[in-house]
């Protein structure tokens, strides 16, 4: 086997071009450099670096979590159709049960949901923080919650460089509440509010997982458009649903596909659309995709703008632009759930300002 | 032929009562000039050329426009009017000639080719960076002095490529790191806790 070239033989290489080189590599390598010497050991660690390697990669390091049988795994979308797509078997933090549910993901975290717990978890590092949200199990308060009208999310305030968990809950009197915790003040606040629209109120029961892009989260209220909490104002707004898609569909059920808002809409045709808003906030960006499948339920968005997802009686399948089946697989195990979320080596702040690790 | 001997050539060439009366046209007016110069002016246009001087004191002649489209250093010597292109060279102390000959192929492949299809210019680099083990440390330190932006990515993106799937103790033979800098106990904790890494 020929040995690999040396890359310096005289001096050191500085620092600065060491940090070049790793800045290129992907999480899961680094992960593993960490153990090459205490200086790569200080860099890999280091907050700035995190921030910066996720800002040069985001769009490139994308993985699917996939839930089910008790299992979690990770899969590198690029791979799904290979013989052996390398999947990474993932150990579910704090032991939470199979029933675990993923409430939302944001710059390589993941916020598990389990009551009472809210689990903050960032599958590349393990580095995870526990929440616990058991003020609003309903014994615990004096007007009656209405256990089924929550809504979850997770998201990232880019002005305050922190994270917050969000519940926003109703209580028997219709009165709706926002609760959040945000990780650098570390405890629970809660503010009444009113969604945008009286529509949402009987829809956002329905408790759709919170999805979070450009620095906001956004819901499926089964209304006439989708319902969003913007990160940085902390307030609601909405998106309105593309005009053509028009009032006659089966169901429409938003969708967040590598790094895309995506509605998928089943009409009574044999044809599953999906609406991809390829502007974020752009109306005019709508951008339809006929599957010649019904029922077809999408998983992923590739870099050639095509669509993978699952065809109703089974399989993987990758449709392009037109519509045109380009590759499928029959061997699929559909029972599990997916989630999209992307690599990276972030931690969380802390109200002291250091990372966060607990076991 | 470097631009300073076709000079000196002509001028030995040419009888002496000529160099006093030459006269040339310039923006309308006549303008006595160098003989030398009208001859090259008649042949084509001269390309201005920048000398740069290696480690070893040998000095390249490269066309200062291949120079000035790929290191910022250089474009920006050549700015200031630091350089002077009667007189000065510029000296590239931690340059030597192997290392500065290859960064002047690079660049100047990559100006005359850069109309070139993608595959094209990637086979070329390919094969550009096919060098021995002393000699991509040595680009790299060139081309991180001089400031070339894409040389600099293109050697970045192999190195990534060689190390990616690499075991520590390799990494280690790689970047000769003699010293990881851990404690004996950290080092053993390592390895027992990811003896797949090593």
């Amino acid at each position: 086997m020929e040995m690999t070239k040396r890359i310096n033989y005289k001096n050191d290489l500085p620092n600065e071009l060491i940090m070049e080189i790793l800045t290129r590599l992907p999480v899961k390598s680094l992960m593993r450099f960490k153990c090459v010497s205490k200086l790569w050991f200080a860099i890999i660690s280091n907050d700035s670096f995190a921030k910066s390697h996720f800002e040069r990669s985001a769009s490139s390091s994308h993985r699917i979590l996939c839930h089910g049988d008790g299992e979690l795994r990770s899969i590198d979308p690029d791979l799904l159709f290979h013989k052996d797509p390398h999947t990474t078997k993932l150990s579910i933090p704090y032991s939470l049960s199979a029933y675990v549910r993923i409430q939302g993901s944001c710059r390589g975290f993941i916020m598990l949901q389990e009551f009472p717990d809210l689990v903050i978890w960032n599958p590349s590092t393990g580095v995870n923080k526990r929440i616990s949200y058991d003020h609003l199990s309903p014994g615990n308060l004096e007007s009656g919650i209405i256990l089924d009208s929550f809504m979850f999310g997770f998201g990232y305030d880019a002005r305050r460089d922190d994270y917050l968990a969000i519940i926003v809950w109703c209580d028997v009197n219709g009165r709706r509440f926002l609760e959040y915790f945000s990780v650098r003040i570390n405890k629970w606040e809660r503010v009444e509010i009113a969604l945008p629209r009286p529509s949402m109120d009987a829809a956002a029961s329905l408790s759709s997982p919170g999805y979070y892009l450009n620095g906001a989260i956004h819901w499926d209220t089964s209304s006439d458009s989708i319902l969003v909490f913007d990160m940085i104002e902390r307030e609601f707004f909405e998106i309105p649903l593309p005009e053509p898609l028009g009032k006659e569909f089966m169901s429409c059920c938003l969708e967040l596909l590598g790094g895309f808002l995506c509605l998928s809409v089943w009409r009574e045709s044999k044809k599953t659309e999906i609406w991809v808003m390829k502007e974020y906030g752009v109306a005019s960006s709508w951008t339809v995709y006929r599957i010649p499948k019904s029922n077809f339920d999408p998983l992923y968005f590739t870099k050639s703008d095509e669509i993978i997802g699952f065809p109703s009686l089974g399989g993987l399948a990758k449709y392009d632009e037109k519509g045109e089946l380009r590759e499928c697989m029959e061997n699929w195990n559909y029972e599990y759930h997916f989630w999209m979320y992307l690599e990276s080596l972030l931690s969380l702040p802390s109200s002291s300002g250091i990372a966060w690790k607990e076991e | 032929m470097e631009l300073l001997c076709i000079r000196q050539w002509i001028s030995g060439l040419l009888p002496t009562w000529l160099s006093a009366w030459c006269i040339k046209p310039v923006g309308g007016a006549l303008v006595r000039q160098e003989p030398e110069y009208i001859l090259l002016a008649l042949m084509g246009s001269p390309l201005k050329k920048i000398m740069l001087c290696s480690s070893e004191k040998e000095i390249f002649s490269v066309e200062e426009q291949v120079m000035v489209q790929h290191s910022v250093i250089i474009n920006n010597m050549i700015e200031d009017g630091s350089y002077n292109h009667e007189e000065s060279k510029i000296p590239l102390d931690c340059v030597d000639s192997k290392t500065l000959k290859k960064v002047i192929d690079y660049c100047t492949h990559h100006t005359h080719h850069h109309n070139d299809n993608q595959e094209d210019l990637e086979a070329w680099d390919a094969q550009f960076l096919n060098v021995d083990s002393n000699g991509l440390y040595d680009l790299l330190m060139a081309a991180n002095y001089l400031e070339i932006r894409n040389l600099l990515d293109l050697i970045y993106g192999t190195i990534k490529n060689m190390i990616k799937g690499k075991k520590i103790d390799e990494i280690r033979r790689i970047f000769n790191i003699k010293d990881h800098g851990f404690t004996p106990e950290e080092e053993e904790q390592n390895r027992k806790e990811y003896p797949h890494f090593y």
